[in-house]
């Protein structure tokens, strides 16, 4: 058996070897890795980066109190990101599987088109989704533009869906029984907590409350960018944008009214990567006064 | 003579793309040798049914996940010399009265570094002028390569192009090493910025990372070695002959499902089929929604045993040679019993649905923002079904509660995932005929989406021409309405195969009949502009392809109307390009004035192209004098026809006029009785009988005698005369407006 705590640790390993900085999880609610800073905000610009992280993803519609095998509220990504992408990335992505303990020569992968969108990012990108023997183990994507801008050079991203890649190593079908360790289970470490977050998100959130700090978090983003603080300023962006998808669960959106809130997110996303592209435009010559 | 190799490595290409990008890439490289002089081969082929390369011996096709190319048989190692006349100034100004050259020729000769001894009078494009031959030496075609071969990959067309690295490159995905060899040297030249060498690379997993192309010829063994099947038709075959085994075996057969072969072929290099179990326990879901979940979800062929039962086995594609240690199949395995048991899960909870039940629901499923939910939809086709059901003949009741409710699957937690929307209305067929509905009733619902692509099945019965109709018409109008209607490549929804089905079912349809789709669409409302044009080009489009001349061939088909079959015999068969446009535009002309019925329109089109080409000739000539008429008579008030204003038998123009009315009116009778039953090609064949009295009216009489009205006698000869030509325009204009005939002759002559 390769534990859930063991498999993170050989990928941590692998893309250290690779030349990744090893980044720890952003500490507010999202629903992909590609939203922590580390990533949305590094990918911009024209400096190389490398960086790979876990990240803890949480999706209110996904959730099923705890009792479906195969969904979660809350899942784990292991994102590697490589600007500008290097010419051998699928070797390397290869040869990471093989570290994790897959055999290669004994599996059926294919890499199947499946380009990526993030509406609220205002990013997309092309690329795959990684097959092994018919599941989807890793979105596989070349960035080519985020928060509104077209990004050169291109950032590579690799998304490795934990749970999923840990039941095919150890061949079972319900993420309850991952080994976490040697003595606990997924289901002991998690179980409760999708249950309790179901039973929030689908049943216990309050919809008045949480449009209002929609709106508040959509002010603060906005005030904030307006004085440079991108940072915070994207914190609330991600703020609005999870209250967006706990209103999303709640059923308390409808269709025209849910794409007019993937507009506001979007537009704090790329008002945030403008205010973040500032320090890269060339230096204007300042002759004042 | 040398052949040439090239093979563009990539990242995995998106296998629908792979084919086009192909053909392409070694279309415009052949155009472009040609005009080098470098190519006087075949040309590729371009029906994606047959092999590219079937019209040049030796060649093959490269295109597979990793790589697109191709290998072209016997280049000439350089391009052939040939002469080229240099043409100068005009004979007028190079030489001068007395026969000298003049300064212009001598500026002309030094310019061109040529003794004027060498120069001679040519013939320039604006007549003589003074010039000269010269060789010019071909040039090598490893360079000529070098130019072509780039800009032929910058010109493919990209549905969506990517940047990787750096960004400085463009392409669907990103470019890794390039192969190109003339025999078996290197042909210098690079693609996407990677210059050319001899190395490729196997299968990413069964392969070697690097492998010596030894020339170009060798070039497809020493990939076979290394796992990579490289020319597509290698790879259907294997996979079709593994299928055919493998069901074979199993006791049953795979049907045929060239959209998922052809998907397949393009995602492996190294296909190898697998078969795997499929539980009993999830067999007795109806057998679309589990050939559906397989299909989608996993790329699976089913086969079928005896009764197009579903057999326990499916079939899936590997991209490999074998599954060593059974991982693969095991591995499959799960991930479809998950599949299947969500797929059983949702059909066992939606059936449990009554449809009436879901009409709440539908409120909530927006159609269009501006036209509401799906539940006004329902409604408007209620309405619409009702009135159509009167038409054919549907039961009324039946018709208007399989209108009311079809689109409550909508609303089904199947139809609501993404791999199961294909399934929508076939679902609510199927719930409702578990739900103890008619049978007829839940047909209608399973097939109301009909026809869905070109060759789909029409909608069964009657109730379900009826209700597929409603949905599509009221789709037409409301979008129309809206302004939404199709522009250029943009048609979001589909209008257009909304259109086409419209009319494949008002034509092709056993249980169709004739009546007037304008008067229909009209007693919904005023009809949106661009409606009526738009139904008239979807009939035509229908008339130029080439399945309705299939359908014609086939006496089986759902033409058994008596008269068809007339028609039948008529025509001359074997046509595979639809009917020629001449005869479309005649009858669409003469046909559409007062009632839009293409039912009947269908009929005359075919009768009329049946008895054309029974007697083409009488049809040229009434095509000619049919012009004149059609001039003659534009713009004139009618006449009335009086017989005693005929000239005299004894004179020349009298007995012209006499012998056509006399001709007129000894067919007319017949002609039109046969027109009142739908008879247009017997009555036609009538007609056709007026061509020597016509001919010889146009020879002999004038008609405009007294085009200024001068003399009162006259112009009553003249006007009468003009009845005479409006009588006999009007009875061809119940079929067709026969100056619309493009005569074969011409046509030819062209």
């Amino acid at each position: 058996m390769v534990s859930m705590q063991e498999l993170i640790e050989r990928m941590k390993h692998f893309w250290a070897g690779e030349g990744c900085l090893i980044a720890e999880p952003y500490d507010l609610e999202k629903g992909a890795g590609t939203m922590n800073p580390e990533t949305f905000l590094r990918v911009l610009g024209p400096q190389p980066y490398a960086s790979a992280y876990v990240e803890p993803c949480r999706r209110p519609r996904d959730g099923r109190y705890g009792e479906n095998p195969q969904r979660v509220e809350k899942h784990h990504q292991f994102q590697v990101i490589m600007k500008p992408s290097p010419d051998d990335i699928q070797e390397r992505y290869l040869r990471s599987l093989e570290s994790f303990g897959i055999v290669l020569r004994e599996h059926d992968l294919k890499f199947e088109e499946d380009n990526w969108e993030a509406p609220t990012l205002g990013a997309w990108g092309v690329g795959w989704q990684v097959m092994l023997d018919g599941t989807e183990i890793t979105q596989f994507t070349y960035f080519q533009q985020a928060g509104g801008f077209e990004l050169k050079p291109v950032t590579v991203e690799i998304t490795y869906g934990i749970e999923r890649l840990c039941m095919f190593l150890n061949g079972i079908g319900n993420v309850y029984e991952i080994p976490w360790n040697d003595h606990f289970s997924y289901g002991d470490m998690r179980r409760e907590a999708e249950r309790q977050f179901s039973v929030y998100d689908f049943e216990e959130a309050r919809t008045d409350l949480t449009a209002a700090w929609f709106d508040q978090y959509e002010a603060e983003s906005r005030r904030l960018v307006e004085k440079e603080l991108y940072l915070p300023a994207y914190d609330f962006c991600l703020k609005a944008s999870h209250a967006f998808n706990i209103l999303d669960a709640r059923g308390a959106i409808s269709v025209a009214a849910r794409a007019d809130y993937i507009k506001r997110v979007r537009r704090l996303a790329c008002a945030c990567a403008a205010a973040y592209m500032k320090q890269f435009e060339p230096a204007k010559e300042v002759a004042r006064g | 003579m040398a052949d040439f190799l090239l093979e563009i490595g990539t990242e995995e290409i998106p296998a629908g793309m792979i084919r086009e990008l192909a053909w392409s890439l070694a279309d415009r490289v052949l155009e472009e040798l040609r005009a080098a002089g470098l190519w006087t081969g075949g040309e590729l082929v371009a029906d994606p049914g047959r092999d590219p390369f079937e019209r040049i011996p030796g060649g093959r096709m490269i295109a597979a996940p990793r790589r697109i190319g191709f290998l072209l048989p016997d280049l000439p190692v350089r391009q052939p010399d040939r002469s080229e006349t240099v043409v100068g100034p005009a004979m007028a100004v190079a030489r001068d009265a007395g026969g000298q050259w003049t300064k212009a020729a001598e500026g002309f000769a030094r310019k061109q570094g040529v003794a004027l001894t060498d120069c001679r009078e040519v013939q320039g494009p604006k007549g003589p002028c003074v010039g000269f031959e010269r060789m010019v030496k071909g040039r090598p075609t490893e360079e000529i390569l070098a130019e072509i071969v780039p800009a032929a990959v910058d010109a493919l067309h990209l549905t969506k192009a990517m940047h990787w690295g750096d960004g400085s490159q463009t392409f669907v995905r990103p470019v890794r090493w390039v192969v190109a060899l003339l025999d078996d040297q290197v042909a210098a030249l690079s693609v996407k910025g990677v210059a050319a060498g001899r190395t490729s690379r196997g299968h990413r997993i069964h392969g070697a990372a690097a492998v010596e192309v030894p020339s170009a010829a060798l070039f497809s063994e020493a990939l076979r070695r290394e796992r990579v099947l490289a020319d597509p038709a290698d790879r259907k075959q294997k996979i079709t002959e593994e299928l055919n085994h493998h069901a074979a075996a199993l006791g049953g057969h795979v049907p045929g499902d060239p959209e998922l072969l052809e998907k397949l072929v393009y995602l492996c290099e190294f296909p190898t089929v697998l078969v795997g179990g499929i539980p009993a326990e999830y067999l007795a879901l109806p057998s679309e929604i589990l050939v559906t979940c397989l299909r989608e979800h996993q790329n699976f062929f089913v086969v079928r045993g005896a009764g197009e039962s579903v057999l326990p086995h499916f079939l899936s594609v590997m991209d490999g040679p074998d599954d060593p240690r059974g991982f693969i199949r095991r591995g499959l395995e799960n991930v479809s019993r998950s599949r299947l048991s969500d797929a059983r899960f949702f059909y066992e909870q939606d059936v449990k649905v009554p449809l009436e039940a879901r009409l709440e629901a539908l409120k909530g499923v927006v159609f269009h923002r501006k036209l509401g939910s799906y539940y006004d939809k329902a409604l408007r086709m209620e309405a619409l079904a009702l009135k159509l059901a009167a038409l054919f003949g549907a039961n009324a009741e039946e018709a208007a509660w399989a209108a009311r409710h079809c689109k409550c699957d909508l609303a089904s937690l199947l139809v609501q995932e993404k791999e199961f929307t294909t399934l929508q209305g076939i679902a609510g067929g199927l719930y409702a005929a578990a739900q103890g509905q008619p049978a007829d009733v839940a047909e209608a619902i399973y097939d109301h989406y009909r026809p869905v692509f070109t060759e789909d099945d029409l909608p069964r019965g009657a109730i379900g021409i009826s209700v597929a109709l409603a949905d599509k018409l009221d789709t037409l109008v409301e979008m129309f309405r809206i302004g939404q209607a199709p522009t250029g490549s943009k048609d979001p929804f589909a209008l257009r195969r909304a259109g086409m089905g419209v009319m494949r079912i008002l034509v092709e349809h056993r249980a169709s009949v004739s009546f007037d789709l304008r008067a229909l669409l009209v007693s919904l409302g005023p009809i949106p502009g661009g409606l009526m044009e738009f139904l008239e080009g979807r009939l035509r489009f229908l008339w130029e392809q080439g399945r309705r001349a299939a359908v014609l061939e086939e006496p089986s088909s759902a033409l058994d109307h008596p008269s068809h079959e007339v028609a039948l015999r008529a025509s001359t068969g074997g046509r595979s390009s639809g009917f020629p446009y001449d005869e479309i535009n005649a009858v669409l002309a003469a046909g559409t004035r007062d009632r839009f019925d293409p039912w009947v329109l269908d009929l005359k089109l075919m009768h009329f192209h049946g008895v054309r080409n029974w007697a083409p000739e009488d049809f040229d000539h009434l095509a000619v004098a049919f012009k004149r008429a059609k001039n003659i008579l534009k713009g004139m008030p009618g006449y009335s026809l009086d017989p005693s204003l005929f000239l005299p038998e004894s004179d020349k123009e009298g007995a012209a006029e006499r012998a056509l009315f006399a001709a007129y009116e000894a067919v007319k009778d017949e002609a039109e009785e046969r027109f009142a039953i739908s008879l247009y090609d017997a009555g036609l064949l009538e007609l056709a009988k007026l061509r020597p009295a016509v001919d010889r009216f146009f020879d002999d009489v004038l008609v405009m005698c007294d085009p200024e009205g001068k003399d009162p006698k006259k112009t009553a000869l003249q006007q009468n005369r003009l009845a005479l030509l409006q009588r006999l325009v009007a009875l061809f204009d119940r079929v067709a407006d026969f100056s619309e005939i493009v005569p074969r002759e011409k046509e030819a002559g062209k």
